[in-house]
């Protein structure tokens, strides 16, 4: 009687662990499928686990197990079996949902928006570039903060910063300038390549808030008139700029050779 | 007519970076060459009464038309780098005692550039960040 109890035991416990390797690997298989995230397999690995192993020794389980023999056992661990993958399944199928559903909704952008309200006093700065990357790098060595509308989110990919918020829209509408939280921000730089652009942000701007200070690029000298009148402040066209250096610097060389 | 010229400047390029280094020049009364590759910019230049040779600005030929042995000074302000860049080899190359100054679009490129033997770079978004900056940074 005792010798059939001990085998009764070894045989219990080798199923347990043959039970336990399945489940592991189907949980695996399926987890790898649906979520693609490394992750949350490993969470469900040890979930399993767990599940099989508080199943098989819950103290109502466990004795019929132990004293009705190895058939019965069986059953009862198919039982088990089952319950266990069609959690799995069930858990993976929700949570594959869930992360669908974040990456849906674009949890960043959600964040970013979420961050440029509680700000005040902030740059809105309208258009990444060159330009406009230079421009944040100084605000940001005398903390000023800034929120960033750039509608490609091709240029802003690699610029991804726990500093600025990024808000990818066209800041030439007024739900852009509202999102970056227009009300509260002391100025807007219009620094996208585009002057047309540059002057209708400049007008969505000035309608929203008529406080703030509105500098605007521009490539174009006959528009800059355009700006002031839609409600700039400051324009400037940086390659003009430059020439106005260039000439500087040869004409005080000049001076100093003659 | 380019030959006539002596202690002049010449400014590669007619664009916008170019217009205003032209516009500088002519308040100061110093006497400059254009070279401009775009034949109907030159042309329209020629019209003006402004001096103009038609050509490309990094060929020795066109900046020997332009009378660089006999130039103080080179401005070189076409918006393509690499052309900036060869730009001013061919100029060191054959007046070494000229004063160049180019644009760049980038600081990297900027300080190649320098290295080439261009005594100033300006940098286009360099200038406007910096402009825009001081007036942000005004009654802060």
């Amino acid at each position: 009687m005792e010798v059939e109890e001990k085998e009764d035991t070894f045989n219990v416990m080798a199923l347990s662990l043959v039970i336990v390797i399945v489940l592991m690997l189907v949980s695996l298989v399926v987890l790898l499928f649906i979520t693609h995230n490394a992750y949350l397999d490993a969470y469900f690995i040890l979930d399993v686990f767990f599940d099989a192993q508080n199943t098989a020794a819950s103290t109502e389980l466990a004795p019929i197990a132990f004293s009705s023999g190895i058939g019965k056992f069986s059953s009862l661990f198919a039982l088990v079996v089952v319950d266990n993958v069609s959690r799995i399944l069930i858990v993976s199928f929700i949570l594959a949902a869930v992360i669908d559903f974040l990456s849906y909704a674009n949890i960043e952008e959600f964040f970013n928006e979420l961050r440029a309200r509680f700000m005040n006093g902030h740059v809105i700065v309208c258009g990444y570039n060159e330009l406009s990357a230079q421009l944040i790098e100084r605000l940001y060595s005398v903390n000023k903060k800034c929120v960033v509308i750039e509608q490609d989110r091709k240029k802003v990919e690699n610029v991804r910063s726990m500093r600025t918020p990024i808000l990818n829209r066209d800041f030439t509408e007024e739900q852009a300038m509202k999102a970056a939280n227009i009300s509260k921000a002391s100025a807007v730089v219009l620094a996208s390549e585009s002057d047309a652009d540059n002057v209708l942000g400049a007008l969505v701007a000035r309608r929203l808030n008529s406080k703030i200070k509105i500098l605007s690029r521009l490539k174009d000298e006959h528009v800059r008139k355009k700006a002031y009148i839609v409600g700039a402040d400051m324009s400037v066209i940086p390659e003009h700029l430059a020439g106005l250096e260039i000439g500087e610097f040869v004409r005080k060389g000049m001076v100093r050779a003659w | 007519m380019p030959s006539v010229l002596k202690d002049h400047v010449i400014v590669c390029g007619y664009g916008l970076v170019g217009e205003k280094i032209v516009e500088l020049l002519q308040q100061y009364s110093i006497p400059f060459i254009v070279v401009e590759i775009d034949k109907a910019k030159a042309d329209s230049l020629k019209e003006r009464g402004l001096p103009v040779v038609c050509g490309d600005a990094t060929s020795s030929k066109v900046l020997k038309e332009a009378g660089i042995e006999h130039a103080k000074a080179i401005a070189i302000a076409t918006d393509d780098d690499a052309k900036n860049l060869f730009t001013v080899i061919t100029a060191k190359s054959l007046n070494s005692k000229i004063i160049i100054a180019t644009r760049a679009n980038t600081d990297l490129m900027a300080s190649k550039l320098k290295e080439a033997g261009a005594g100033f770079v300006a940098t286009p978004n360099k200038s406007a960040s910096e402009e825009l900056f001081k007036e942000l940074s005004k009654g802060t």
